[in-house]
């Protein structure tokens, strides 16, 4: 079942992939994907390039699949693990959802942090107290670690 | 009108079909006692019907009504187009012209499942022989599909069967199709069958049960067909004077002493007639499960026995106060409960033996009750609101300690932690005994080596993977792995990932 579903996603995400995005089976684990999500133009990741792990659990789509980045990056919902704080990829993930909305969702984070609801504390002060430091510092981590 | 009308799709159809797999067996039943058997092909007209059971029970097809699920059959009508299968019983009635002629005003007027006809009824063919009677029979199909695990054959059939546009379907306007798809609307689990099979909407007199019984109006919704129908009608019996109609669903089988509450309708198995996507497989299936939510989210039959397999697993199944154990659309909607929990037969016996255990366990907890602690037991008991801490089960009687849950003992609870406490004291916990003490004591510490207590419920969990963050499969309270306390902020910014 969840192999199916999967494949769909392949197929479709081939015919239509989200705009600086690009995703794909690591391998031929098809449980276990990568992919790379282009920094977006209006935020301090623009120019970056920043790898994912997704990992599809054997009950998809009924679970969320495991998101992480892989590539290092200053953000206050993700931490030095690469962890997301994404509702959707926990309590509100629903099986109508897809890898390439979940990507697209996670360019949105990029462009618009949720300081409200943080993982990493000290990087969400400073995105609500000193917006320029932290679009400063976030640039120089994605110059860094990722180009 | 002449009484040997043959359509003209009736005959032409006739032409070039295989008539071994064409005719069906009818029964026209007039009472109780007295019914006969009719061979006649589902593509000739009822008119047609009615002069072939005119000559065996020698009466005049002119006197005689035919009434299949509270309407009647109109003369001009194929008998395919009510979705007559081989086995069906018609019931026939005779009534003075006056009477008929009342019935057929009052159903003109409401206009309720009036077909056109398709043919010309003054255009009459004398060869109005048996063989005439023969058509192609792909209802009949529908009736033989769907085996218990609605396999592929039988998905084929429906398929085969939903998708075939008849000359009638094209012809009439949609309040033909709209019957023909109406046909295999419903669905039921059936227990002499053992298994989903599609259904039949029937109906007979509430009063008297004479199965020749017309109806104001079809039936529009469930509440129509429930036993607080709005829906009234006639029965023809002669001394019956009932109005009220009492529906009920058959399996499609014909089973030898059919009698009522055989059948379970499963209300969210439809046919696929929008071709709406499978939220989960993305698969447009023939058959799907559509959940009563707002948006109407569909899951082809095969996920939603995943789904029901993997909550079930996990116990994410709820208690709701009127469908029983159940489950919400896959997409967290709100309202969306399965409201008949015969649809969890999908998941297969044996899961299905487990899940009504685990819904009776579930019911047993919530209402106060406690589960006897004894290996393979389990029985649900519900210990006395006094003093004593003494709970003895009346299945294997095992005597339990009502506070503490294990054997029972005399001396505080307190007393007997000391056999579990080396492990448990750094893990907090401190305030309960193992729920079953009996076992021996490494598989007690093995449990308490491995698991954390919820703090609200206090069932002892175990964490398999991923981050600290724990949600209760049991009562739903978020805590922390760490803190062993209900889930903060501080939690996550600290100590999320551990």
């Amino acid at each position: 079942m969840a192999q199916k579903r999967i494949k769909k996603e392949l197929v479709d995400f081939g015919k239509d992939p989200p705009t600086n995005c690009s995703a794909g089976p690591v391998g031929d684990d098809l449980f276990h994907w990568q992919a790379t999500i282009m920094g977006p133009t209006d935020s301090p990741y623009y120019r970056g390039v920043f790898f994912l792990t997704i990992n599809f659990p054997t009950d998809y789509p009924f679970k969320p699949p495991k998101v992480a980045f892989t590539t290092r990056i200053y953000h206050p919902n993700i931490n030095n693990n690469g962890s997301i704080c994404l509702d959707i990829l926990r309590g509100q993930w629903s099986p109508a959802l897809t890898i390439s909305k979940v990507l697209l969702s996670i360019c949105s984070l990029l462009t618009d942090p949720n300081p409200d609801d943080p993982l990493v504390p000290e990087i969400a002060r400073l995105y609500k107290q000193d917006r320029e430091k932290y679009f400063k510092v976030a640039k120089e981590w994605t110059e860094k670690y990722a180009q | 009108m002449a009484s040997n009308t043959v359509s003209n799709h009736g005959l032409a159809a006739t032409l070039d079909c295989d008539r071994h797999e064409n005719t069906i067996c009818l029964f026209i039943r007039f009472t109780a006692h007295t019914s006969y058997a009719v061979d006649v092909s589902v593509d000739v007209s009822v008119r047609d019907l009615k002069v072939a059971v005119a000559e065996k029970a020698g009466l005049s097809a002119d006197s005689i009504n035919l009434v299949l699920a509270g309407q009647k059959l109109q003369d001009t009508d194929l008998l395919k187009s009510y979705g007559i299968g081989s086995h069906t019983v018609l019931h026939a009635f005779c009534l003075t012209d006056q009477r008929a002629a009342t019935g057929d005003a009052r159903r003109s007027d409401t206009g309720v499942k009036t077909l056109h006809p398709v043919s010309d009824p003054s255009a009459t063919n004398g060869r109005r022989e048996r063989k005439d009677l023969e058509i192609t029979d792909d209802l009949h199909n529908l009736h033989g599909g769907l085996d218990s695990e609605l396999g592929n054959r039988g998905q084929h059939n429906l398929e085969r069967s939903t998708g075939d546009s008849t000359p009638q379907t094209r012809h009439s306007p949609n309040n033909a199709l709209n019957r023909l798809q109406g046909y295999y609307r419903f669905f039921v689990y059936c227990k002499l069958c053992d298994g989903i099979r599609p259904a039949k909407l029937r109906l007979v007199c509430a009063g008297c049960g004479n199965g020749a019984f017309l109806v104001d109006r079809g039936p529009a919704n469930w509440d129509d067909i429930s036993t607080s129908t709005t829906i009234s009608g006639q029965c023809t019996s002669k001394q019956c004077q009932c109005t009220q109609p009492k529906f009920y669903l058959r399996c499609c089988e014909r089973h030898e002493g059919d009698v009522d509450g055989t059948a379970v309708v499963l209300k969210h198995i439809n046919t696929n007639r929008r071709r709406v996507e499978c939220i989960a497989c993305g698969d447009i299936a023939s058959h799907v499960l559509i959940f009563p939510c707002g948006p109407g989210h569909v899951t082809c039959l095969n996920c939603f026995r995943q789904y029901s397999s993997v909550c079930l697993n996990e116990r994410r199944f709820t208690e709701h106060e009127r469908h029983g154990y159940t489950l919400p659309c896959p997409a967290g909607c709100q309202d969306s409960y399965i409201e008949e929990t015969h649809h969890f037969l999908l998941m297969g016996k044996e899961n299905y033996e487990r899940y009504k255990n685990f819904g009776a366990e579930e019911f047993v907890l919530q209402n106060g009750g406690v589960l006897c602690p004894a290996p393979g037991c389990g029985m649900g008991l519900f210990p006395e609101d006094d003093e004593t801490r003494l709970v003895k089960c009346g299945e294997c009687q095992f005597e339990s300690c009502k506070d503490c849950r294990a054997e029972y003992h005399t001396g505080s609870c307190g007393q007997m932690e000391h056999l579990a406490s080396s492990h448990a004291i750094d893990m907090g916990i401190t305030d309960e005994m193992a729920e079953r003490a009996c076992w021996e004591q490494q598989s007690l510490s093995l449990i308490e080596e491995t698991t954390k207590q919820c703090p609200n419920c206090q069932i002892k969990t175990e964490r398999s993977g991923g981050c600290m963050h724990m949600v209760c499969s049991r009562c739903e309270c978020e805590w922390c792995w760490i803190c062993v306390q209900p889930w903060t902020r501080d939690c996550m910014a600290q100590h999320w990932f551990g």
